[in-house]
Parts: structure tokens; sequence; C-alpha cells
């Protein structure tokens, strides 16, 4: 929750001049009669959006690692025979398909494209359903989070990190997939639906490398199944982000946090712009022109939250996140 | 020439001392040598006993205790053997000398039980009704017995019925959460024919108290027939034919941190065996064969899982024994063992085949008992050592016997170690080391009797299952080196007074298993002990009888051992049971019957043996049982 903050104080304060691509793995087809795919054939690798996701299969074993993609809607049945399923029960505002993290030494993405090195907006993340009744109900090789006695300060930690041209960057992320840590008990939490972490913090990169760890380890390493999933995993062409007070001021947005009216102010003499406002599940909720000058929108029907608004004419794309306040 | 009658006499005569000796630790010492004898007579001694090993056969009146439960139970009671049981009813594999479950040989009437496929045969399914004998050589031969036997050997033996007639025998039992037992057996005679056929059946919820509320999920039920058959044209010839069926069916309860289980497992298993043997004026020839089929339905309802798996396999063996003069005994087995398995996580069906000569010379002298083993075997694609053994025993004095010996280990990888996908590694080759051991038993004014053993084993290309380096898959690998050492004390006394009979052993074992190579996953530091193997083990058994009552206390501690998540703490458990005769007529004749009580861990401690599985508090079974 931390992080959120600060990632969403870091995005009211900057601006990139960059196009957007979101890969949400709905183009990447899936057999018929399965609900997922678990090779990626000769390339190693599931391609979607500006991403590449890495996948071992070894077709002797039948083993799989890194990602697989998943349609798996079944969000009830635990263990490891539903490996593939996001506790969710589909992707990202009901989309179809989603990807599927497994590795026990960290799970790794390639950005490619325009995107390379550039900054990655975010990524919705889930529990798999095997980790999560795994976490929740215990099971023959792992605990159920808590305990014996529903105490045990337990977590499962998503920890992100950065790498630009082969050098790991010193700022990482984490998200908590789990956590019992609170002396309330009632505030312990497994996460079981889409939640979105903002990546802006990591700067820009052209990789990123997701790794898991629990509280629950023995002689074999972690306990808890190393499996979780991603989907709508936004990122922005190559640029480098600055400050809006020192490169924007031909542009204004404001008040933010609103409670209603957001002013969108352009210099006079500037091109026009086409304004989209998406919500924080990539949803478009608006599309228009701003004419130099200016433009007023009305917030008030929308629910409170963080919104992205981008304004982009023909030579760059503005981009700011506001917060609706009720 | 010599009368072989005699011969085996004169041959027995020096064992049997040397059996007195070595199980002098045991309640009725006696009875167990005469056991011994009679698996002597079969003419495979040279493997039974060997000069330098220590061996411990299991007490009657233990063995008698323990009839409702299975031997994991029942060798669980017994100095040296740690039992790693997943409480009543779950899988119980035994650890000797620091070994692991795959290094011990469970010998039935001289034939291999363990699965190919995971190179261990878990104890709980063995109820203590189905065999005689239970006994246990500490240490094991890997020259005798093969692939396996490095920790030790525990053998399950038949007697022969030798009184002519009709013998049965009937004990009902019933205990806490639900325990049910059963069993009969009924032993005819009749001039060159015989038969032994055995009945059991356990049931028990298993629903005991746990912190948490129930253990649930937790239902066994069990049932065998068992059924020996012998004929003996004339003295020299005896033909056995054993048929051993049984099932189980067992719910898995859920672990400690697991909010519920709806796993079970169905096992099924059909042994089938015959022995021939004659026996001339100095030889001894034997042919022995057994087909054995199990079969494993695991299911999980929660998961979705259903596995099965299934292996058989055929053992033939011939046994040449021949005494060239009073000293010299020599003997040679042929064996060949074929194994077929079928597994889900198996590519394709799995087949194999093992041939294995086994060859010992025995030298008595007045004093000393040499004997020289030696085993080569050949398996389809893997290179195994020959296997010597070194062993003697010496008289010192008239009280006090001295053994020493030196001996090859060896384990060949399990079928799943080799095969299942994935992980399995075809390229491994067999665990394999030296040990030695050394020990001395005094037996002083009939009363006092104290053993002493020490031995020390390395053991090299230890199989296990871990990530190599530049791999992220789990795969069985020869990466470890496993260093074991240790001492033993056994000091027992018997006190007679009139009818009145005490009998108190003390008993001490002190076992290091060291890892010598650092592992990186599994995470094992070098120089640290192995997991599931305490250090130290100790117990106190008191027995006496007066008249029509018999009872017998065991007080059992267990230091702490590590376990794969946490330390499982060092725990300490009494038993007891009374056993009280009756005499009652039926007609004009009188069976005997006799009543009894028995509680495990008496004093109700909280206990654990795995971490993360419940252990029962105390429990309680009474029965009676009938001796027509």
């Amino acid at each position: 929750m931390r992080f959120f903050w600060f990632t969403f104080i870091f995005n009211c304060f900057s601006v990139r001049a960059h196009a957007q691509t979101i890969s949400t793995f709905e183009e990447i087809a899936i057999p018929s009669g399965t609900n997922y795919l678990n090779n990626a054939g000769v390339s190693g690798y599931f391609q979607s959006g500006n991403t590449a996701l890495p996948n071992t299969y070894d077709s002797q074993f039948q083993y799989w690692e890194g990602w697989a993609i998943s349609k798996e809607t079944n969000n009830q049945t635990p263990g490891f025979t539903n490996q593939y399923s996001a506790i969710a029960g589909s992707g990202v505002n009901s989309s179809n398909n989603y990807a599927t993290g497994y590795s026990y030494s960290g799970t790794g993405i390639k950005v490619i494209g325009n995107a390379k090195g550039g900054v990655i907006e975010g990524v919705y993340v889930t529990n798999s359903t095997y980790t999560y009744y795994s976490m929740k109900n215990g099971d023959s090789f792992a605990k159920r989070f808590g305990g014996e006695t529903g105490n045990d300060p337990d977590y499962f930690k998503l920890t992100v990190k950065a790498f630009l041209d082969g050098n790991q960057k010193p700022d990482s992320v984490e998200f908590y997939l789990a956590d019992y840590r609170f002396n309330d008990n009632s505030l312990d939490y497994i996460v079981d639906q889409w939640k979105y972490i903002g990546l802006t913090e990591l700067g820009n990169l052209d990789s990123l490398v997701f790794s898991l760890s629990s509280s629950d380890n023995g002689i074999f390493g972690m306990n808890t199944p190393a499996y979780f999933c991603v989907d709508n995993l936004t990122t922005a062409d190559m640029t480098t982000v600055t400050s809006m007070n020192d490169a924007n001021n031909h542009i204004k947005i404001y008040p933010n946090p609103t409670k209603d009216l957001i002013h969108i102010i352009i210099e006079q003499g500037q091109e026009t712009a086409i304004l989209r406002i998406f919500n924080m599940n990539g949803k478009l909720m608006e599309n228009l022109t701003v004419f130099p000058g200016g433009d007023t929108i009305n917030l008030s029907t929308y629910e409170s939250g963080v919104y992205h608004i981008q304004l982009e004419n023909s030579k760059e794309v503005y981009r700011k996140l506001v917060v609706k306040v009720d | 020439m010599f009368e072989g009658a005699m011969f085996f006499r004169i041959v027995l005569s020096i064992l049997l001392f040397f059996s007195s000796l070595n199980q002098a630790d045991g309640l009725f010492a006696q009875e167990d040598s005469l056991t011994i004898q009679e698996i002597i007579v079969d003419g495979t001694s040279l493997r039974y006993f060997e000069p330098g090993s220590y061996y411990h056969s299991q007490d009657s009146i233990l063995k008698v205790a323990f009839s409702t439960l299975p031997i994991s139970d029942l060798l669980g009671n017994q100095s040296g053997v740690y039992i790693k049981s997943y409480g009543y009813g779950g899988l119980a594999t035994s650890s000797l000398r620091g070994a692991g479950a795959s290094q011990t040989a469970v010998v039935w009437d001289g034939i291999p039980l363990q699965s190919p496929m995971l190179g261990l045969i878990d104890l709980s399914r063995i109820p203590t009704s189905s065999t005689d004998l239970v006994s246990v050589n500490y240490g094991g031969s890997g020259a005798s017995w093969g692939s396996g036997a490095i920790g030790g050997v525990i053998t399950l033996n038949s007697r022969i019925p030798t009184v002519n007639g009709i013998h049965g025998n009937y004990q009902s039992s019933f205990g806490s959460w639900g325990f049910r037992n059963h069993q009969g057996t009924i032993q005819v005679q009749h001039k060159k024919i015989s038969s032994v056929t055995r009945l059991f059946s356990t049931v028990a919820n298993n629903d005991f108290p746990t912190p948490s509320g129930v253990n649930k999920n937790a239902h066994f039920a069990q049932r065998g027939y068992l059924q020996q058959l012998y004929y003996s044209p004339n003295n020299s010839h005896r033909v056995s034919f054993n048929v051993w069926l049984q099932d189980e069916n067992r719910q898995i309860p859920p672990t400690s941190v697991q909010a519920q289980s709806l796993a079970s497992q169905k096992d099924n298993a059909a042994r089938f065996s015959l022995h021939w043997r004659w026996a001339g004026q100095s030889q001894v020839v034997q042919f022995r064969t057994g087909y054995f089929s199990e079969f494993i339905d695991y299911s999980d309802g929660q998961i979705l899982l259903n596995a099965r798996s299934n292996f058989s396999t055929i053992h033939t063996e011939f046994e040449l024994s021949k005494f060239f003069s009073k000293q010299l005994h020599w003997q040679v087995n042929v064996i060949n063992s074929g194994r077929k398995a079928q597994a889900d996580g198996y590519e394709e069906n799995i087949s194999e085949n093992i041939f294995s000569i086994f060859s010992g010379l025995r030298w008595n002298t007045k004093r000393l008992i040499t004997q020289l083993n030696l085993r080569k075997e050949w398996q389809d694609e893997m290179t195994i050592p020959i296997v010597p053994s070194l062993g003697f025993n010496y008289t010192i004095s008239k009280s006090m016997a001295g053994r020493l010996k030196f001996s090859r280990y060896y384990r060949l990888p399990t079928l799943n170690d080799r095969f299942w996908q994935p992980g399995g590694n075809v390229n491994l080759i067999p665990e394999s080391g030296w040990g030695q051991e050394a020990g001395v038993t005094f037996k002083a004014a009939n009363n006092w009797t104290w053993t002493s053993n020490i031995y020390h084993r390395l053991i090299n290309n230890w199989i296990l299952w871990s990530v190599r380096e530049g791999s992220s898959i789990w795969s069985s690998n020869n990466i470890a080196a496993v260093r074991s050492y240790g001492l033993e004390q056994r000091l027992g006394y018997t006190f007679l007074l009139s009818s009145f009979k005490l009998n108190v052993q003390l008993s001490y074992d002190l076992s290091h298993s060291i890892n010598i190579i650092p592992i990186t996953k599994p995470r094992i530091a070098a120089g640290e002990q192995l997991l599931y193997v305490p250090v130290h083990q100790g117990s106190v058994i008191v027995g006496f009888s007066k008249g029509k009552l018999n009872g017998i206390y065991r007080h059992r501690i267990t230091g702490e051992v590590k376990g794969i998540n946490d330390s499982v703490s060092a725990f300490n458990l009494g038993w007891i049971r009374f056993d009280y005769s009756l005499d009652y007529k039926v007609g004009k004749t009188m069976p005997f019957s006799q009543i009894f009580i028995q509680s495990d861990n008496l004093w109700n401690n909280e206990y654990r043996v795995i971490e993360r599985r419940f252990m029962p508090g105390r429990s309680f079974q009474f029965g009676i049982s009938f001796n027509i």
C-alpha cells in the first residue's frame, strides 16, 4: 500500500512523451480443448504488446517454467492440478487471457519493440488459484497462513526488479499477495482480485524479473507454491521520465485531487490534442478533442479512484494520473 | 564322512552360543535362539547369521504385546530403531544406524519386500501378527542381502509347525478412537503336510483430539490373509508354498497447518512364494521363487488428483550350502530379480532385471568364527561393484564374546530415482561405501548382560533429489556423501525370586549421520546431521511376571531431530501392558486364554515425530485371546 501511494504521487507530477501499449495476452491463441498454453515453441517466448514472456518447456519431462498463458476460469479447485488458474476467475475486466508465472528462482519479462528501454506504467497481479488455496487452507506440503494458532506472521511477497542493459537497477517494487503480519488478525488478507501495481518508479528498463518469497520455507526452499498471475501490463515507448514542471509549462491539469471538475489548459499557439481518460482497469471513459485555451471535464459521475488522463497531439503524448474523490 | 544331523548339531551349538549372546538383551533370549535354530536349519545360515554382525530378535513377549499393531510399532519400541511415522495407519519407515528408509532391507522368508519404485516398504502395512519372528540385523550386509542393506536388515520369518494336530489362536481387541483388531491363526499338521492360516483385520477411526480439534479424515482399514503350506515327503525334502494377500484403505489426515484433507490411499498386495529344500549328508540345496505384486491408488478429491502405480517382482534363487568339514562351510546363491513398474510419472512401463551371485565361506574354530562373503550383481544399465564382507566372532571367555566386521555397502537407485518425470535421472550410479563395526557382549551369572557396539560407515554417491547448478528442475543426483558413526549400549538384568521374575533392560544409542558435502538445494550444510535421524535414543524396559500376571513397561526417549521445515523436539513416551491368563474348560480341554490391557503414550505427552503432524495422546487397548 505504501508503494502504491508513492507511485501515485510520482505519476501525478510526471509526464512522458510516449505512446502506451497494453499487453493483454488476448492475441495469444490457446488451443481448443484446453485452457492453457504452457509451451511457447521454439521461440521460447509468448509475445503480447511490447513484452515477451519467456517460457521453458521440456517435452521429455512435460515440464514448464516461466510463463504460461491461461484462460482458466475454474477458481474453485485447489491444488497443482489447477495450476494455471487465477483466483480472480478471469483476466482483468473479465477478459479471457492472462499470464501465469511459475518459478522458484524468478520469472522475467522482456520489454521489446518501441517500449524497450522505456518505462513500464504498471501491471495487474493476483494470486493463482493453487497458491491462494494453499495459503488459505494449507496443503500436504505448505502451511495454512497463520499456522496452527492463526497468529504466525506469514506473508507471500512479489518483488519486481528492473534491468537495463543487463544491469539491475537499484529500485524494486514489492507487493504482498498475502499478508498475515498484522497484530490484528482480522486485517490479514490473501489477494483474490486483480490488483494494479505501478512500476514507473523503476524508471527506464528493458526487462523485469518477478520473484516470490514466503514465510513458509524448508530445506527444499519455499513451500508456498511459486505461482502468480499477471495481466494488462502497460508499457510506454522509450522516453525519459521528466517532471511536468520542468518540461511542460504549456499544459496544465487541475485541481488534483478533484471532487468533480478538472480543468485542462493548453497554451494558445499549441496544437489541438485528443484527450482520453482511462480508469485503473484500462477502460476508456472519455475520448474528446481539446482545443488550445482549454476545456473542463466533469468527473462527478465517476467512481472515486485513480484515472489516467492522456493528451496526445501529432508530436507528443502527455499523461497524468488524477484522483477523483467523493 | 560324518553324519549330517550330527554335523548340524555341532554347527548349531556354536552358532547358538553367539545367537544367545547377541540376543541376550531380549526378555526371553532362549526362545529367540530356538527360532534362529529353525532358520539355520533352513540352510540359509550364512546370510541370516553373519559373524561380526549385531542381531536383535524381537522378544516373544514384546511380539505378542504388539500383535494388534504393525511391525513399525513393534520395531519403534526396539532399541536403536527410529521409526519415522505419520501416525497410526500412516506411512512408517525406519532409520537404522543413521541410514535412510530406502537403506534398510526388509526380507520375508528370504525374499526382499521393498518396492523397486521407492526402495522401501511402508512398515505400517506389515501386521506384527503376519509373521512369527521379526529380527533386526543392525548395520546390514550388502554382500548377503544386496541393494539397500546399508543401515540394517529386517527379516520376517515364519515358524514351521512342529506339533501334530490342529492348533489355533484367536484374538480380538478394542481400543481408543475406534480401534478394532481381530486375528486368528490355525495350524494343522498331519504326517507330511502342515498348514498355517492367518487372517487379520484392523479398523481404526483414529479421530483423536488435537490442539485444533479432532484428527479428521484418518480412518484406517486393513485386512489380510496369509496361507503357508508345507510338504515334507521325507527328512531330506521340504516344499513350502506361501500366499499373502492384503489390502488397506486409509484416509490421509490433514497436517497441523492444513484446514482439511480429502486424500486417501488404497493399497493392494499379493505375494506368492515357493520354496524347495533338500538336505543331504553334507549339503543343502534350496530353490526359492516369489511373485510379489502391489498396487497403490492415491486420490485426493480436493485437488482432483488420482495417481495410480503398481509394480511386480519375480524373485528366483538357487542356493547350495556345502559343508566340506566340521570347520568349513561354503554357500553359493544365484539370484535373479525381475521387476516391472507402471506409474503416472513414468513415460512408459518400466522393466529391469538384476542378476546376482553370492558366495560365502565360513571357517569355524573353537573360539573363532570367520566368514568371508562376496557378491556380484549385474543390472541392465549400471555397473555395480563387487561387494565383500569379512566378519569375525571371537569367544574371549566363557562369558564374553567379541565381534568385528568390515563390509561394503551399496544401494541401487530406485525406479523413481531413474524414471520419474520430471527429474528422473537414468545416469545415476549406485550409492556405495564401506563400513566397519565392532562389538562385545558380556553375560555374567545368567542375570546380567551387557552389549556394546561401535560402527562407522561412509557412503558416497548418496542419491538426493536436488537442483543442480544451471538447472531449475528438481532431479535425482549422486551429489551427497554421508559419514555415519555411533555407539550402541545395551544392559540387561534378570531377577528371579520364586515365582516372581523381573527383567530390566536399558539401552542407549548415539547416532551421528553427517552430510560431508554442502548442498544448496536442498539446503544441507557440510557437517549437518541428516533429517529425521536422532543423535540420541534411549529406552528402559521393565518386564515382570508372577503367576498368571505379566506386565511390561517401556519408556522411550528420542532426541531432537531435524525436519524438513522445523526441528522436531525431543520426546519421551511411556507404554504399558498387562496380560492375565485365564483357565477355563471347554468340554475336557483346557484352552489357554488371556486378557490384556495396554496403554500407549501413558503420560499423555504432546509430541511429534514429524513436524506438522499431530500424534495421539494417551490411548488404551484391551482384548482377549484364546489358544486352542
